[in-house]
C-alpha cells in the first residue's frame, strides 16, 4: 500500500472516530448517561431525561442502563481506556474511589459553583461529604439513603407484636424478631423468620458503630481495620447471635434457596434490612402491607450512608451541558420526579421534606424515617481499594455468620471469641490493601 | 503462491497477530503498573513477588489446578464412553445424541441458571437425591468439596463436542479390523484395547490437551452464577480472579502477571500430559 493510501486510511479512521463523538442532529448537544438501573429505575431516569430535554431542547441525553455494579464499573473502565467514556455516570460512593485515584473525573462542585448552581445549604451534608476529596466536591450526589428496617405490618399485627418505636433498642428488636419466628406446622423448622438479612460489611457496620466501635482507624485515610475491640466485636456479633442463639434468621441452606428480599416479599420473614432502593421494588408488590423503621439502637443510634452521585468524565466535550443536567437532576423538579418513583431519598432538603417524598398515599407510610436517620449517618472510607476490600471480606462474613458449627473451628464458636475470629479473618483477607497513603502501591 | 499456501499464510498471520503478539504484550505488561487510564509505570518483577504473597491468587491457582486434574479426565472418560455407545447404533443413538449435544449449544447463562435450580440445596432435585440416598444430605452442597464437585458435574455435561469428535474418529476405523477380531474369537475388551483405543489415542490426546484450557473457560460462568466463587473462595478460578483484577480493580499489570503464570501452569500440565501419554503408548 502506498504512503498516500496509508494517510488516507488514517484520515478516514480519524474522521470516523471524530464523527462518533459528534453531537447527533447537528444543533444538538448529545450527552450520554450510564447508571445501574432495573426496569423500574430505568423508567424513572428516562422520565427525568425527558423533563430535562423538554426544558433544554438543545441537549439530547442518551441513557445507558447497566444491570449490576461490577458490569457498570467494567464498562466505565474500558470506556475510559478507549477514550469513549459516557459524559455522565451515576455511581455509589463505595465504588467510585478507583476513578478518583485514576484522575479521570472532572470535579463537578467547582463547575456548579462557577455557574452559581450550587447552594450547599440546600442539600444534606453526609452525601456531599462522601463525594468530597481535598475540599472539592468531585461528584454531585442525588440521594441520601441509609440502612433501615423493613417490617411486615400484617405479620406484626397477626402475632400481636408492637410496631417498632422510633428509638427501639437491640433488646426490643431481638424480642420482636423472636416473637415473629414461628413454626406453624410443628415440623421443627420455622415457617416464618423474624429477620432475614444479607451478611456483609455494609450491613454489619451500623451495629459496630451502635455498640461504640469503629470500622477503621480513620475514615478519611484508613490505615487499618479498628475492629479488634470489645465494642466493635459486640456489634459484629449482634446479628450472628440472633441467628445462632435465638434462631430468628434462616440457616444457610434456606438462605441459599431464597434471598432475604425474596423471603420478605413472600412473607417468609417479618423484617429485613435494606436501603431506600428496596422501597421501589416493594411498591410493585401487590397485597404486601409493609413499612420502614429505623435501625434499633444500642449505645447510640447509627446507620450507614448509601448514596449515588453524578460524576463527569474529564474526557467529556460537553461539560457545560452535563453540568446543567446535573443541576436539573438535583434541582427541585428533577429530585421530585425521581422521588415519585420511590427509588431515592432526595439529597435536596426542600424536596425531601415535601409531599413529593413524604406522599402519604404512597408506601412507606413512615418515609420520614429516612430523613430522621440522616443525622446518625456514618460512612465507609471512599478510598480506591474499598470496593476490593468489600469483595474480599463479604464472602468471609457471610460464611462466618451462616456456616454450620461443624465446619468452624470448635471453641471459636462461642462468645466474643467468635467475633475476634472473624476480625482476624477480615484482617487477613484485606492483607495490605489498607496502608498509609505514602506507602500505597495498589499493585496495578 | 498456491491457494493452500495463501490460506496457511492468513492462518499464520492471524495466529501471530491475534494470539502470539497479545501473549507477548501480556508478558511485557506484567512488568508494568497499569490501570488503563494512566500511562504504564515500569516496576520490574514486583508483580511476581506480590503474587506469591496474595492468598487469593494462591487459592485460585490451587482451585484451577484441582479443576484441571479432576475435570479433564472425568470429561474425557465420559466423552469416550458416550462416543463409543452412540456410534452406529441407529435411531436410538441418534436420538440420544440430542441431549448429549444440546448443553453445548445452549447459552452459558441459561445453562448456569438451570443448574442454579438443580443444585439449590433446599428445593433442587440434587438436594432431594442427596437426601434420599443419605450421602451427606443436601448440606454437602454447601461445603467446599460439594461446590467444587458441583462445578465438575456441570462441566461433565458439556462434552457434546468431544463426543462428536470421538464418534467421527471411531467411524473411520476400518470395520475389517473388528471382523478379524470376531473371526479370531476376541472379546469386546480385546477389541476395544487392541483396535479401538490405539486408533483413538491421537484424538484423545488432542482432546485432553484442549480440555486443559477449555475447562477453565467453561467454569467461568457456572462458578460466577451457581457457586458465586464460594464457599470460602473454593470455586474461585484464575480466569475469574484475573478478570476481577483487570476490569473491576483496574490492575491490568497485575492481571497480566497472573495470566503469565496461568499460561505457564497450563504449559506445565500439557507437557506432563504429553510425557505421560507418550510413555504409555511406548509401553504398549
Amino acid at each position: 500500500m502506498s504512503a498516500a493510501r496509508w494517510v488516507g486510511c488514517w484520515a478516514a479512521v480519524s474522521l470516523t472516530v471524530a464523527a462518533c463523538g459528534r453531537d447527533a442532529g447537528g444543533d444538538h448537544t448529545a450527552l450520554r448517561l450510564q447508571a445501574v438501573a432495573d426496569p423500574v429505575e430505568a423508567k424513572a431516569y428516562r422520565g427525568l431525561i425527558a423533563a430535562f430535554e423538554a426544558q433544554r431542547p438543545d441537549v439530547q441525553v442518551e441513557f445507558i442502563p447497566v444491570g449490576r455494579h461490577p458490569e457498570h464499573v467494567t464498562r466505565l473502565t474500558t470506556a475510559f481506556a478507549a477514550g469513549n467514556a459516557p459524559d455522565l455516570f451515576l455511581i455509589n460512593f463505595r465504588r467510585w474511589g478507583q476513578f478518583i485515584a485514576s484522575d479521570v473525573l472532572e470535579p463537578v462542585g467547582p463547575l456548579l459553583d462557577e455557574a452559581g448552581l450550587l447552594d450547599r445549604d440546600a442539600f444534606y451534608a453526609p452525601p456531599l461529604d462522601g463525594f468530597t476529596v481535598d475540599g472539592r466536591l468531585i461528584c454531585m450526589p442525588q440521594n441520601v439513603s441509609s440502612l433501615v428496617v423493613y417490617w411486615n405490618r400484617a405479620l406484626f399485627e397477626q402475632y400481636g407484636v408492637e410496631p417498632p418505636a422510633a428509638d427501639w433498642s437491640w433488646r426490643e428488636f431481638h424480642d420482636a424478631a423472636r416473637a415473629l419466628t414461628r413454626d406453624n406446622d410443628g415440623d421443627r423448622r420455622a415457617d416464618l423468620y423474624g429477620l432475614d438479612v444479607d451478611a456483609s460489611i455494609i450491613r454489619l457496620a451500623p451495629f459496630v458503630w451502635q455498640a461504640g466501635g469503629q470500622l477503621v482507624d480513620d475514615v478519611q485515610q484508613p490505615t487499618r481495620f479498628a475492629l479488634r475491640t470489645q465494642r466493635a466485636v459486640t456489634g459484629l456479633m449482634f446479628l450472628k447471635r440472633l441467628k445462632n442463639e435465638v434462631r430468628v434468621i434462616p440457616p444457610l441452606i434456606e438462605r441459599r434457596a431464597e434471598s432475604p428480599d425474596a423471603r420478605f416479599i413472600r412473607g417468609g420473614a417479618a423484617m429485613t434490612l435494606n436501603s431506600r432502593r428496596f422501597s421501589a421494588t416493594l411498591r410493585a408488590v401487590k397485597g404486601l402491607d409493609w413499612d420502614v423503621a429505623p435501625l434499633p439502637q444500642n449505645q447510640q443510634a447509627a446507620s450507614v450512608l448509601h448514596a449515588d452521585a453524578y460524576c463527569l468524565g474529564r474526557q467529556s466535550r460537553h461539560k457545560a451541558a452535563a453540568r446543567d443536567f446535573i443541576a436539573f437532576a438535583t434541582g427541585e423538579q428533577g429530585q421530585a420526579l425521581l422521588s415519585a418513583s420511590g427509588r431515592i431519598v432526595p439529597v435536596r432538603k426542600s424536596v425531601a421534606e415535601s409531599e413529593a417524598f413524604l406522599d402519604p398515599n404512597q408506601p412507606p407510610a413512615s418515609a420520614r424515617v429516612f430523613l430522621d436517620t440522616i443525622p446518625t449517618l456514618r460512612r465507609t472510607p471512599n478510598i480506591p481499594v474499598w470496593y476490593e476490600i468489600e469483595t474480599r471480606i463479604n464472602p468471609i462474613i457471610e460464611e462466618w455468620m451462616f456456616e454450620s458449627v461443624a465446619q468452624m473451628a470448635g471453641e471459636q464458636n462461642f462468645g466474643l471469641r467468635d467475633g475476634y475470629f472473624l476480625v482476624s479473618r477480615i484482617e487477613a483477607a484485606a492483607g495490605d490493601l489498607l496502608r498509609p497513603p505514602a506507602a500505597v502501591d495498589d499493585g496495578s | 503462491m498456491s491457494r493452500g499456501g495463501g490460506l496457511a499464510a492468513i492462518a499464520l498471520a492471524a495466529t501471530v497477530g491475534l494470539v502470539m503478539l497479545p501473549l507477548v504484550a501480556t508478558l511485557v505488561l506484567a512488568g508494568f503498573r497499569y490501570d488503563a487510564l494512566n500511562s504504564p509505570v515500569w516496576i520490574g518483577f514486583d508483580h511476581l513477588r506480590r503474587l506469591l504473597a496474595d492468598p487469593l491468587f494462591l487459592t485460585a491457582l490451587e482451585n484451577s489446578l484441582w479443576l484441571i486434574v479432576v475435570a479433564v479426565p472425568v470429561r474425557l472418560l465420559l466423552a469416550l464412553v458416550l462416543g463409543l455407545l452412540l456410534t452406529d447404533r441407529g435411531r436410538v443413538a441418534r436420538a440420544a445424541f440430542v441431549p448429549v449435544f444440546t448443553p453445548v449449544v445452549l447459552p452459558e447463562l441459561v445453562w448456569a441458571m438451570a443448574w442454579l435450580w438443580i443444585l439449590n440445596p433446599f428445593f433442587g432435585p440434587a438436594a432431594w437425591l442427596l437426601n434420599t440416598l443419605e450421602v451427606g444430605g443436601a448440606q454437602w452442597l454447601l461445603t467446599s468439596t460439594g461446590a467444587r464437585s458441583a462445578i465438575v458435574v456441570v462441566l461433565g455435561f458439556l462434552i457434546g463436542e468431544q463426543v462428536l469428535v470421538i464418534m467421527a474418529t471411531r467411524r473411520h476405523i476400518p470395520p475389517q479390523r473388528y471382523e478379524l477380531c470376531a473371526v479370531e474369537g476376541a472379546g469386546g475388551w480385546y477389541s476395544f484395547s487392541r483396535v479401538t483405543l490405539p486408533a483413538l489415542w491421537p484424538v484423545l490426546l488432542m482432546l485432553a490437551a484442549r480440555d486443559v484450557v477449555l475447562v477453565l473457560q467453561l467454569a467461568f460462568v457456572p462458578s460466577l452464577i451457581v457457586t458465586k466463587t464460594g464457599p470460602q473462595f473454593a470455586t474461585l478460578y484464575l480466569p475469574h480472579y484475573i478478570y476481577q483484577n483487570a476490569f473491576e480493580y483496574l490492575r491490568f499489570g497485575y492481571a497480566a502477571a497472573m495470566s503469565a503464570v496461568l499460561v505457564l501452569a497450563v504449559m506445565v500440565v500439557l507437557a506432563a500430559q504429553f510425557w505421560l501419554l507418550r510413555r504409555w503408548i511406548r509401553m504398549g
